[in-house]
């Protein structure tokens, strides 16, 4: 017996006695696959450069009239009501201080993140900054075309084997709108970001197929952070239930 | 990506979730963390085949794939391995029950890149030129790791080995 063959033999002993683990099914890994592009696009989305240079900071608790002064600085929020002035409105007093950012560039680093059209008036990723920790808020419209061809029409709460597992997921049908699922990931350590804490999500499947998603997240840590993490998301679960069924954010 | 190859790739990650599990056991010595450590090579397969639209050489890829998310996740500080138990210094001769435990053991004492040297020469076969490209060091080091991994085998199971 040569030594390539003693070694395979004994490597085989090694790997033998150990019970290779049930298939979950290539349905696990695809849902997970799927999960990272959809963290991943909602990275990129809304990247509104004129916006982040302007770093247009509004308070949605100094906005209750609409008369935040800073709106002032991102004119696209004041000729259409749309930035982070007019999201700040739809958002519950108290929330915290709201800024448009681009997830894109602060976590990846990337200096100019390729942008993404916009479906939803609303949609890009917004800090909301509290008690000085820095949470954040991702709002995605999807189209029905797109959330079919991805998956995103299927039942989220249903999805086998995921890891991890989504915690305290609800569906709800809501009459004339569609179904809202609501759900929770637990905080993660990865490469990078390097530690992303737990969030908060909603994703509304309407009616005529499209999508709408909201991302409710106390933030990350590591190349690109604001700031130290939210100790509560930046909207409770009520909350966040309430602002996806706004129907501002859907076009 | 056309149905034909989203039905292709379907296909390889249930075709070789179990040979990639041995690997991965060999690997990091756990059931639990080479489960992970499979479904994580998976997930990335999979994302890296969308993006690039390709599906030529899947296996390498995947394999590749394994290895490096094993070395990087050693890499961490707070995974820094501990040794789970005491290699004898002088093992009895080794029943067909204990060989395994040993060579596990032996396995464990190795460096990472050591281990990844050894698991991909003799559990994947491939040739010293191979396993230099798939880890990105030179043929040397990879004939040194290999000396290095070999003399902590045959220690761990002298009478069976030498």
């Amino acid at each position: 017996m040569s030594e390539n063959d003693m070694v395979r033999e004994l490597l085989k002993e090694a790997v033998g006695q150990v019970p290779v683990p049930e298939s979950r099914g290539s349905e696990a890994v695809f849902a997970r696959a799927a999960r990272i592009r959809w963290r991943r696009r909602a990275a990129v989305t809304g990247v509104v450069a004129a916006v982040v240079a302007g770093g247009a900071v509004v308070g949605s608790d100094v906005l209750p009239a609409g008369r935040g002064e800073n709106v002032a600085a991102s004119p696209t929020a004041r000729e259409t009501g749309t930035g982070a002035g007019g999201f700040g409105k739809l958002l519950p007093a108290g929330v915290g201080k709201v800024r448009e950012v681009s997830l894109g560039q602060l976590i990846k680093g990337v200096p100019k993140a390729p942008k993404e059209k916009k479906v939803g008036p609303y949609d890009g990723d917004y800090a909301v900054v509290r008690d000085g920790a820095v949470g954040y808020l991702t709002v995605h419209v999807m189209p029905a075309k797109a959330a079919r061809a991805k998956g995103a029409t299927q039942d989220l709460c249903g999805l086998p084997h995921e890891t991890p597992r989504r915690i305290a997921c609800t569906n709800e049908k809501v009459p004339g709108v569609g179904v809202l699922t609501i759900w929770q990931w637990p905080a993660s350590g990865a490469v990078q970001p390097k530690y992303s804490g737990a969030e908060l999500d909603a994703s509304l499947r309407l009616t005529d197929g499209s999508v709408l998603t909201v991302r409710d997240w106390t933030g990350f840590l590591g190349r690109g952070s604001q700031g130290p993490l939210l100790k509560s998301f930046p909207l409770t679960r009520a909350q966040l239930r309430e602002l996806a069924l706004k129907p501002q954010l859907v076009p | 990506m056309t149905r034909g190859a989203e039905a292709a790739l379907h296909a390889f990650v249930e075709g070789r979730r179990t040979a990639l599990f041995r690997s991965a056991y060999l690997l990091c010595g756990n059931r639990d963390e080479a489960e992970d450590l499979v479904q994580t090579t998976l997930v990335k397969v999979v994302l890296g085949a969308r993006r690039h639209g390709r599906l030529e050489n899947l296996d390498a890829y995947a394999r590749r794939t394994l290895v490096n998310t094993f070395i990087a996740a050693r890499r961490r500080f707070w995974r820094r391995e501990q040794a789970y138990g005491d290699v004898p210094d002088a093992p009895g001769r080794a029943v067909d029950g204990d060989t395994g435990l040993m060579v596990r053991a032996a396995l464990a004492g190795l460096a990472p890149r050591q281990r990844a040297v050894l698991v991909l020469r003799y559990w994947e076969d491939l040739s010293v030129a191979a396993t230099a490209e798939l880890l990105g060091m030179r043929e040397s080091t990879v004939k040194s790791h290999t000396a290095r991994g070999l003399a902590a085998l045959r220690a761990a199971v002298q009478e069976e080995f030498v």
